[in-house]
């Protein structure tokens, strides 16, 4: 899971030193690379300090919660009579998490409250949502797959899902059909349009942002995708259908055996 | 909301962070005790069993950096030591597994942010013992926080919170079969009407609360229904019969500061009615006995009201030199009363110039202050001070305008405490 730290180096070096290798750490050093970084990496929550620029600033990181409501935000700051009002804006804007450099910034405490934000990430609503579709396939498969859908720039094959399980091509796709999914193939472009769905909510993304991020070659191929699996196009998907709705509709059409005999 | 399923809904305890966000106040004592404040609470949140609690190291870590600023602060103002024993306390409950133990020293935190008139931060205090051990309290102490947080909601005219936690605290006294803690449930829901503008109603359910607290022999709850039913006959324009209660309240309560308290209600009830004389044999009184000094600065307050209702210029000036002194340790309210009752004694004498800059600055500490009752009272009263300064005519001190027998009582009992103590 990847962080996006847009924090000064003494925080990024104690967010690294945390993070161990259950989190990658990416730093940003201005508040365009944050804009940046989100938009074009598969970042799942952002840990900022109000004083990135040097000066205490609310803006920045309220501009983030309006562009990307669905991003989880923790902050991560030095308290002083500086920050004070920043943090008395931002905590009635709805920021529930902060922590202090020196205070309450140790590093398992750092990582219990990353791995309470990562609950929080788009990728985990998505896994809870397929969880059902996915437990009956085996552990090792699972987890690949679960892997693919918090990094659907790297793992985008069935070929690269068998070869990180451990096996072949053949014996995944038996596993799919023995557990009544569809073709690995479809299930992978299924979650990552679902995944598509979600980001979109955030009016931060355009549509060529989400392409870029999920991984495909050209946005015409995630506007045919979203026509596949969902029957309405990504700028129709965004306005017109909640998490719930997109997952009803994959579920209906891909994940049902029915629906499965239809497809083939 | 129910006080059990009570939730921070932005960052918790962020409230304190206020005293430190002024261009003023940054770099000052009340900067670094909210601050204090903001640290040693969220050192209290380490001990809630939801989520899962820290590890040994990460508390550790944390206690020290939080002991380092607040143990500075305890040096320096009574607010500091109360900061500092909520760190130490959380530490205790943490080293001994036994988060109950940082009970006590939230709740008198948050009873001096009430009485200092801070009731947004005591309800914070407040909604961090009922989340982070709320479970873990003992029974009479679970009813005690929630019937302090339901007081407080209800000074900030938030009745509907304050209602679901006197539901809630009665309930759970009914359960731990203490009386005593029902009987105040009730009498807190009552006052709440009070707040909601019907006093009527309010009058109704005290005198029932009376009559139960009567047959149970609970005599200070039957002192604090009297007190109840005089605030809500005060409110619904009904003066001799409040300052009747409120002698009765005095005559039950066994406490001395409540006793102080309703003593004091009686001169400002009876000065409300033009008797002056037994309101400074009230409020005299009330000196005398040594009150806490809220209770002093606000009857020294009321007798420089009542030097001015008299036209009495070297009383009004005495009593105006003393408030003075006490100035710096005033609440907002209390300071906006002053400034209030000081520009209407500046009137009684003709000098509207001097009254109207007076009634201003009222007004102003009102406003910062978020005293929205005062606000509206102090406009009220400016914009009436022109009509009598256009008159040019300083009026003459009153006739007592209501007499009865039953007041008369209240007039001789209090000649004698006079003459008792004098």
């Amino acid at each position: 899971m990847l962080v996006l730290a847009a924090v000064p180096d003494v925080q990024f070096h104690k967010l690294r030193r945390a993070a161990g290798s259950r989190f990658s750490v990416a730093q940003a050093s201005t508040w365009d690379d944050v804009l940046a970084s989100i938009r074009g990496r598969p970042v799942e929550l952002a840990v900022v300090d109000p004083l990135l620029s040097g000066h205490p600033r609310s803006q920045e990181i309220e501009r983030l919660r309006v562009l990307f409501p669905s991003l989880p935000l923790m902050l991560y700051t030095t308290l002083t009579p500086r920050t004070a009002g920043v943090l008395l804006a931002l905590g009635q804007r709805g920021i529930q998490h902060a922590v202090f450099l020196n205070c309450d910034d140790h590093p398992n405490r750092l990582r219990d409250l990353l791995a309470e934000e990562e609950a929080r990430s788009s990728s985990r609503h998505l896994l809870d949502q397929l969880a059902d579709a996915l437990a009956p396939l085996p552990s090792e498969l699972r987890w690949v797959l679960e892997e693919a859908l918090r990094s659907p720039g790297e793992v985008q094959t069935v070929g690269q899902v068998a070869a990180r399980a451990r096996v072949d091509r053949r014996t995944c796709e038996r596993w799919f059909t023995r557990v009544g999914l569809p073709s690995p193939r479809q299930f992978l472009c299924a979650a990552r349009v679902l995944y598509a769905q979600r980001l979109l909510q955030d009016p931060g993304f355009t549509i060529e942002d989400v392409a870029t991020r999920l991984g495909y070659a050209q946005t015409k191929t995630l506007q045919l995708h979203a026509r596949a699996y969902l029957g309405l196009t990504a700028g129709e998907m965004r306005l017109s259908l909640d998490a719930d709705e997109a997952l009803a509709r994959v579920v209906r059409r891909f994940l049902t055996p029915q629906a499965k005999a239809a497809a083939s | 909301m129910p006080v059990s399923r009570l939730r921070f809904e932005s960052l918790p305890h962020a409230i304190f962070l206020q005293r430190a966000s002024g261009r003023d106040s940054a770099a000052g004592l009340e900067a670094r005790l909210g601050q204090g404040a903001f640290l040693a609470l969220r050192l209290v949140d380490l001990l809630a069993p939801d989520p899962a609690p820290v590890s040994e190291d990460s508390f550790h870590y944390q206690w020290i950096a939080t002991d380092r600023f607040c143990r500075e602060l305890s040096a320096t103002a009574a607010e500091g030591a109360h900061i500092h024993a909520i760190a130490q306390s959380a530490s205790e409950a943490r080293r001994l597994d036994d988060a109950g133990r940082v009970a006590p020293s939230l709740f008198a935190y948050a009873h001096f942010l009430e009485t200092e008139l801070r009731l947004e931060e005591a309800i914070d205090v407040l909604t961090t013992m009922l989340v982070v051990v709320g479970s873990r309290l003992s029974p009479s102490d679970a009813v005690a926080a929630r019937l302090r947080f339901a007081r407080v909601q209800r000074k900030l005219n938030r009745f509907d919170e304050a209602e679901a936690a006197y539901v809630e605290a009665g309930e759970l006294a009914r359960r731990a079969g203490d009386r005593y803690s029902e009987l105040l449930s009730r009498i807190g829901r009552a006052n709440t009407l009070v707040g909601r503008g019907n006093p009527g109603e309010a009058r109704r359910q005290l005198e029932g609360v009376l009559a139960d607290a009567r047959n149970a022999g609970e005599q200070d709850a039957e002192a604090r229904a009297e007190h109840g039913i005089a605030v809500a006959l005060s409110h619904g324009g009904q003066p001799d019969l409040a300052a009747q209660h409120y002698w009765r309240a005095y005559e039950l309560y066994d406490e001395e500061d409540s006793k102080v308290r309703a003593l004091s209600d009686v001169g400002v009830m009876l000065l409300t009615l033009g008797d002056s004389i037994g309101a400074e044999q009230a409020l005299s009184e009330v000196i005398r006995r040594g009150p806490p000094p809220e209770a002093a600065s606000n009857a020294m307050i009321e007798l420089m009201h009542c030097a001015s209702f008299r036209r009495d210029h070297v009383g009004f000036a005495r009593w105006r030199e003393r408030c003075e002194q006490r100035l710096p340790d005033m609440p907002p309210n209390i300071r906006t009363d002053f400034y209030l009752k000081q520009g209407i004694g500046q009137a009684r004498f003709g000098r509207y110039r001097r009254a109207t800059e007076l009634m201003k600055q009222a007004l102003e500490i009102a406003g910062a202050a978020g005293l929205h009752e005062f606000e509206f009272r102090i406009e009220r009263i400016l914009a009436g001070l022109e009509g009598c300064e256009q008159a040019r005519e300083p009026q003459l001190a009153t006739e007592p305008v209501i007499h009865t027998a039953e007041l008369r009582v209240v007039s001789d009992s209090l000649a004698l405490l006079s003459r008792g103590s004098g």
